[in-house]
């Protein structure tokens, strides 16, 4: 194993669904439009149907199986559809092909795994047991390894929201030290009752359409997809098309509160010095920052001071997607790292919908209107997670 | 790697406290009643302690020894960093959960069914705020757990490590083993044949 910081890690390929879009076209479209994907639930069998809406993926698990000629196999969780739909996209459009003599890995981050069948199946326990084996944040993970081949090295991390963002960090460091050639990272989690309750109890769910960063803000909306990316040394690039090269990653914890961010986010402020550090780059050198803003009243203003003291009261255009997408959780990072890319390959910045006024604590005002030709060289994103788990990345373009 | 010590191991499992192979302390009973004992030994008047669930009571504890004579400099706390693996997450907290939404769902029980909680209650009571890793793995595997930390020494600021396996799966069937990592010369270096002569797996 031989470390070689210098190392460079690119980006080859990308693979999304969400409420947004079943791939990055669609994705794109609708970014690119300010079509955003918050609606009522309607998969799940929950009392707070009419009293809470989602970022939901209109398409059933069955016809997600169709797409993926799954038919046949009944146990695959909801999470673990979301996840083999957006590796495959990733895996194809990298042009990867099995067994190619590069070693292949697989890391994805998840928190609810597969509760969502759980939670349905436990009731009547006894008749089907598939549930237990589909139950653990591992599994979805080792399916989507077998459904690509890739078994040099398989891993799942679990730390909360940021776990998205955490796999590819993992990657991209395995990838450095040789252990891995390429690796298949990202996040996936689906909607469940399990987490819209707790996040209910939690009591910073937006019964209405989220606003984040909006002085008015009222909580966030839960959504669910995956975001996978294809992330390649030099070695097994062979003059492939490469999106933009992960320049810089960093993650903290900010020790202050499980659920709620400290009053000045140190920890958010630590992951993103850490990682511009890395990048090599100069704070105005970055163009876009993909912010984690959820839309709660602690998320927002915390990450703004913290952006505020970063780049010296001079923060750069940033916004928050998950008013189109709802917070889904460890896909989160896998979801947003996608919206990076996407927004250096188009040179675009996409809007924070609902935003009216700004935080006055912060004053920050985020991007609305989509921008083109906006000249996105590098772009931050930010996933922070329950447990004061704070993650950056930075994508740089080529 | 050769600049870094196992400064000190714990290993908290079955009532029986073993410091670097040596058995500290043997309680008889339940899991409630071996923390609450070690609490007051180690930690005597921490009122948090007191809402965390079983998993994050276990890691905690055990780290609370772990550091007990080897308190990490105050100038030190951006620089500690973890990685803790286990093979259930949080499963036994996810049963009790999932039982509470029938009736009135709690937050305070929601939180842990999130495994990298426990590292957010250490940070939590000693400010550290380093870079935190959780996984989850079938088994313990001493290649996996040294390929992880060898992937960390390398790439980031880290002065100090907590490491280890912390799995609780029934008040009778528990493991939390845990190490404290330091840059600096000890009498034990950081190998992975140190630390698989120190690893126990109950």
């Amino acid at each position: 194993m031989q470390f070689d910081k210098d190392k460079k890690v690119f980006v080859t390929g990308i693979g999304i669904i969400s409420a947004i879009g079943t791939n990055a076209k669609e994705t794109l479209s609708s970014l690119e439009h300010k079509k955003h994907g918050i609606s009522q639930i309607s998969h799940i069998k929950t009392i707070h149907k009419d009293e809470l809406k989602v970022g939901e993926i209109k398409l059933t698990n069955a016809e997600i199986k169709e797409r993926l000629n799954l038919q046949g196999d009944n146990t695959y969780p909801r999470t673990t559809l979301l996840a083999i739909h957006a590796a495959k996209e990733a895996y194809e459009d990298a042009g990867l092909k099995r067994n190619d003599g590069f070693k292949t890995g697989v890391i994805l981050g998840t928190t609810v795994g597969g509760m969502d069948k759980s939670e349905v199946v436990y009731k009547n326990i006894g008749e089907d047991l598939s549930f237990i084996d589909s139950h653990h944040c591992g599994y979805t993970t080792e399916r989507v390894a077998d459904f690509l081949g890739a078994h040099d090295f398989v891993s799942s991390l679990s730390t909360a929201c940021s776990s998205g963002v955490n796999a590819i960090l993992l990657g991209a460091r395995l990838i450095k030290h040789g252990i891995l050639d390429r690796a298949i990272v990202g996040g996936t989690d689906a909607l469940s009752k399990f987490t819209i309750n707790g996040f209910r109890t939690l009591m910073i769910l937006h019964t209405e359409h989220s606003c984040p960063f909006d002085k008015n803000r009222k909580g966030l909306n839960l959504g669910e997809g995956a975001g996978i990316i294809v992330l390649e040394s030099e070695k097994s690039l062979n003059g492939k098309k490469v999106y933009c090269e992960l320049t810089g990653y960093a993650n903290n914890n900010d020790a202050f509160h499980q659920t709620a961010s400290s009053p000045d986010g140190l920890g958010p402020y630590l992951s993103m010095k850490n990682a511009l550090e890395m990048s090599g780059l100069k704070p105005c050198e970055i163009d876009y920052i993909n912010v984690h803003g959820t839309g709660t009243d602690n998320n927002d203003v915390t990450e703004g001071l913290a952006m505020i003291k970063l780049f010296d009261g001079k923060v750069p255009k940033f916004s928050s997607t998950k008013a189109f997408t709802g917070h889904a959780l460890g896909g989160a990072g896998g979801i947003e790292s996608v919206f990076s890319i996407l927004a250096i390959e188009h040179d675009m910045i996409f809007p924070n919908l609902n935003f009216k006024e700004a935080i006055p604590e912060i004053n920050l005002i985020p991007v609305t209107e989509t921008i083109k030709n906006a000249g996105v060289k590098n772009v931050m994103t930010n996933s922070f997670g329950f447990g004061g788990n704070d993650s950056t990345l930075i994508f740089s373009k080529v | 790697m050769n600049n870094w010590s196992i400064i000190n191991n714990v290993v908290l499992s079955n009532g029986k406290v073993h410091i670097n192979n040596e058995l500290k302390h043997s309680i008889e009973g339940d899991f409630a009643t071996v923390s609450k004992e070690l609490l007051n030994t180690y930690s005597k008047g921490y009122g948090k302690f007191f809402k965390m669930d079983k998993l994050s009571k276990l890691g905690f504890i055990a780290s609370e020894i772990l550091l007990h004579n080897n308190p990490i400099p105050e100038e030190d706390n951006n620089e500690v960093a973890f990685l803790i693996g286990n093979s259930e997450a949080t499963t036994y907290t996810d049963i009790k959960y999932h039982e509470s939404i029938a009736n009135i769902p709690s937050p305070a029980v929601f939180v842990y069914t999130l495994p990298n909680i426990l590292i957010g209650e250490i940070c939590l009571k000693n400010c550290f705020r380093g870079e935190n890793l959780f996984y989850i793995s079938q088994d313990f595997n001493i290649d996996e757990f040294w390929m992880h930390i060898t992937t960390l020494l390398n790439s980031s600021s880290s002065k100090h490590i907590i490491a280890g396996w912390v799995n609780f799966i029934n008040d009778e069937e528990y493991l939390s083993n845990i190490y404290l990592f330091s840059q600096g010369k000890n009498q034990l270096q950081l190998t992975k044949e140190n630390i698989q002569s120190t690893f126990i797996v109950q």
